[in-house]
C-alpha cells in the first residue's frame, strides 16, 4: 500500500513537470522509471522499462500544440509490473501497458487543454475587462486539472498493473517473445527518431559518427 | 536581477499551466507579466487595459517565452502605444517558438537523453539521471534567466537578442551533438536490451526494429512508434493467449 501511495505521489510530481511546472525533465521515462524503481525496492527493473521507454520517447517532438504521450507515468506503470519478477519475462508485457497509460495520458492532457480553454471563454467578459483576479483563478485552475489528470492516469495505470500482476495472461515462451517485440519496436522508434529530427542532410555525417562510434563501444564492452 | 524580475522569472515556470486551445499560454503570459507590469499609485494594481492584452492570444517555446514576458512588460512600462504592442507580440511568437523548439526539443534534449542511455548502459542508472538532469537543466535554466533578462532589457527592440550569433550556433551545435549522442546510444542501448535473448529472438528483434523504422519513417509517419509498438504488442498478446 505504501509503495502505491509512494508511486502516485512520485505520477504526480512526473505528471506536472510533463507541461505545467517547469518541464525539467523529469517525465522522461528514464528519470521516471528509475526512481518508481528504487521506490518499489527494484531498481533493475525501473532501469530495464525506462532504458526502453526512453528510446520511445526520442520519437517526439512536443512543438505547438501536438499531443505527445505521457512516458513518464507509463514509466512508472510499467515498473509496477516488472518490479521484482524476472526482467525476461515482465519486460514485454510492463512496456505494452506502459504504452497504453502513456497514451491514457495523452488522451488526459487532450481533455486538459479543452477543459482549460473552456474555463477561459466562461471568463472573456472578465478577462476583456482586465481583471486580474480572472487570470490568477484560470491558471490555478489549470495546474489543479492537470494534476488531477496526473493523478488519475497513474492512478488507474498502478490498478491494472496489479491485475496484470495477478493474471497470467500468457506463457513464459510467449512472455519472452514479446519483450523481444517490444524491445524491438523501441530500438526502431528511436533509429526513426534520429532520422526524422536530426537525420536531416546537414546532419548526417554527425550521426553516422554516432553510430558507428556506438557499434565500436559494443564491439570492445 | 531586480525583485520583479526574479518573481516574473519564477512564475515563468508556471507559463503553461494554464495552456488551452484557445489562447494557448496566452493566460499563462499575463500570470507571468504581472510582477513587471506598470501599478497605477493610487491602486497599486495593473490597469485593467495592460491585463487584458497581457492575457490574448500566445504561443511560443515555453523557456524562451521569457523574452516575451520581459519585452512586453518593459514596452508597457515604457508606454509603447497598444497597436505596436500588438505587432509585436505578434512578432515574437513564431521565432520564439521555432528557435526554442529547435534548441531545445530538437537539440539539447535528445543530447542529453542520449547522454543518459549510454551512461544508463555502460554505467549505473543512478549516474545517468544525474548526468542525464544536468546536462539538460543547467543550459535549461541558463536560458531562461538569459530570456527574461534580455527581453526586459531591450524591450521593444528585443529582435536583436535574438538574431545574436550566439543563439543560432547554438541551434546548430545542439542538433549535431543530439545526432552524434542518439546515434551512439542506439546501438549501445539495443545490445544492453538484446543481452538477455539468445539466437532467433535477437535476429526477430532486429527485424523488428527494421520493420518500425522503416514504417515509422517512410510507409506510415504519422502513426509513429507508439502505436506500432501497440499493434505489434497486441498481436503478440493474442498469439501468447494462443500459445501455451
Amino acid at each position: 500500500m505504501s509503495n502505491a501511495l509512494a508511486l502516485l505521489l512520485w505520477g504526480l510530481v512526473v505528471g506536472l513537470d510533463l507541461v505545467s511546472i517547469g518541464q525539467f525533465m523529469i517525465a522522461r521515462p528514464l528519470v521516471a522509471g528509475t526512481v518508481a524503481g528504487l521506490l518499489v525496492g527494484d531498481p533493475g527493473a525501473g532501469v530495464a522499462v525506462g532504458l526502453v521507454l526512453e528510446l520511445f520517447a526520442l520519437d517526439v517532438m512536443p512543438v505547438g500544440a501536438v499531443r505527445y504521450p505521457d512516458y513518464g507515468l507509463g514509466a512508472i506503470a510499467a515498473t509496477a509490473v516488472a518490479a521484482g519478477a524476472p526482467a525476461e519475462l515482465a519486460l514485454g508485457l510492463g512496456v505494452v501497458l506502459g504504452l497504453v497509460v502513456a497514451m491514457a495520458g495523452e488522451f488526459g492532457s487532450h481533455l486538459v487543454r479543452e477543459a482549460n480553454a473552456a474555463a477561459t471563454m466562461t471568463q472573456e467578459p472578465a478577462l476583456a475587462a482586465g481583471d486580474a483576479r480572472t487570470v490568477t483563478r484560470l491558471h490555478g485552475g489549470g495546474l489543479l486539472r492537470d494534476g488531477a489528470r496526473a493523478l488519475i492516469v497513474c492512478g488507474l495505470g498502478l490498478a491494472l498493473a496489479a491485475v496484470v500482476r495477478s493474471t497470467a495472461l500468457m506463457g513464459a515462451r510467449a512472455a519472452v517473445l514479446l519483450g523481444a517485440v517490444m524491445v524491438g519496436c523501441a530500438i526502431g522508434t528511436a533509429a526513426t527518431g534520429a532520422l526524422r529530427v536530426t537525420g536531416r542532410r546537414e546532419h548526417v555525417g554527425w550521426l553516422a559518427a554516432g553510430v558507428a562510434a556506438g557499434l565500436l563501444v559494443v564491439m570492445i564492452a | 536581477m531586480s525583485a520583479g524580475l526574479r518573481a516574473a522569472f519564477w512564475r515563468t515556470l508556471l507559463i503553461q499551466a494554464s495552456w488551452g486551445y484557445d489562447r494557448m499560454i496566452g493566460i499563462g503570459m499575463a500570470y507571468a507579466m504581472r510582477p513587471l507590469l506598470p501599478t497605477d499609485p493610487s491602486t497599486g494594481a495593473a490597469s485593467p487595459d495592460v491585463i487584458a492584452r497581457s492575457a490574448g492570444f500566445f504561443n511560443a517555446h515555453p523557456y524562451l517565452a521569457g523574452v516575451a514576458v520581459g519585452a512586453l512588460s518593459r514596452a508597457e512600462v515604457d508606454g509603447v502605444g497598444s497597436e505596436q504592442l500588438a505587432r509585436l507580440r505578434a512578432a515574437l511568437s513564431g521565432p520564439l517558438g521555432s528557435i526554442g523548439d529547435r534548441l531545445f526539443w530538437g537539440g539539447l534534449l535528445r543530447a542529453a537523453s542520449g547522454l543518459g542511455l549510454i551512461v544508463a548502459a555502460l554505467a549505473s542508472a543512478p549516474w545517468a539521471v544525474a548526468v542525464f538532469l544536468l546536462s539538460y537543466n543547467i543550459p535549461h535554466l541558463f536560458v531562461r534567466r538569459w530570456a527574461i533578462a534580455a527581453g526586459w532589457r531591450e524591450g521593444a527592440s528585443v529582435s536583436r537578442a535574438l538574431s545574436g550569433f550566439v543563439l543560432r550556433g547554438a541551434v546548430v551545435w545542439a542538433q549535431r551533438l543530439a545526432a552524434l549522442t542518439v546515434g551512439m546510444a542506439v546501438p549501445i542501448v539495443a545490445a544492453t536490451l538484446l543481452r538477455p535473448y539468445t539466437g532467433s529472438l535477437v535476429g526477430g528483434a532486429l527485424a523488428v526494429a527494421l520493420a518500425v523504422t522503416v514504417a515509422g519513417r517512410w510507409l506510415a509517419p504519422t502513426l509513429g512508434g507508439m502505436r506500432l509498438a501497440l499493434l505489434a504488442g497486441g498481436a503478440a498478446l493474442l498469439g501468447g493467449a494462443l500459445w501455451p
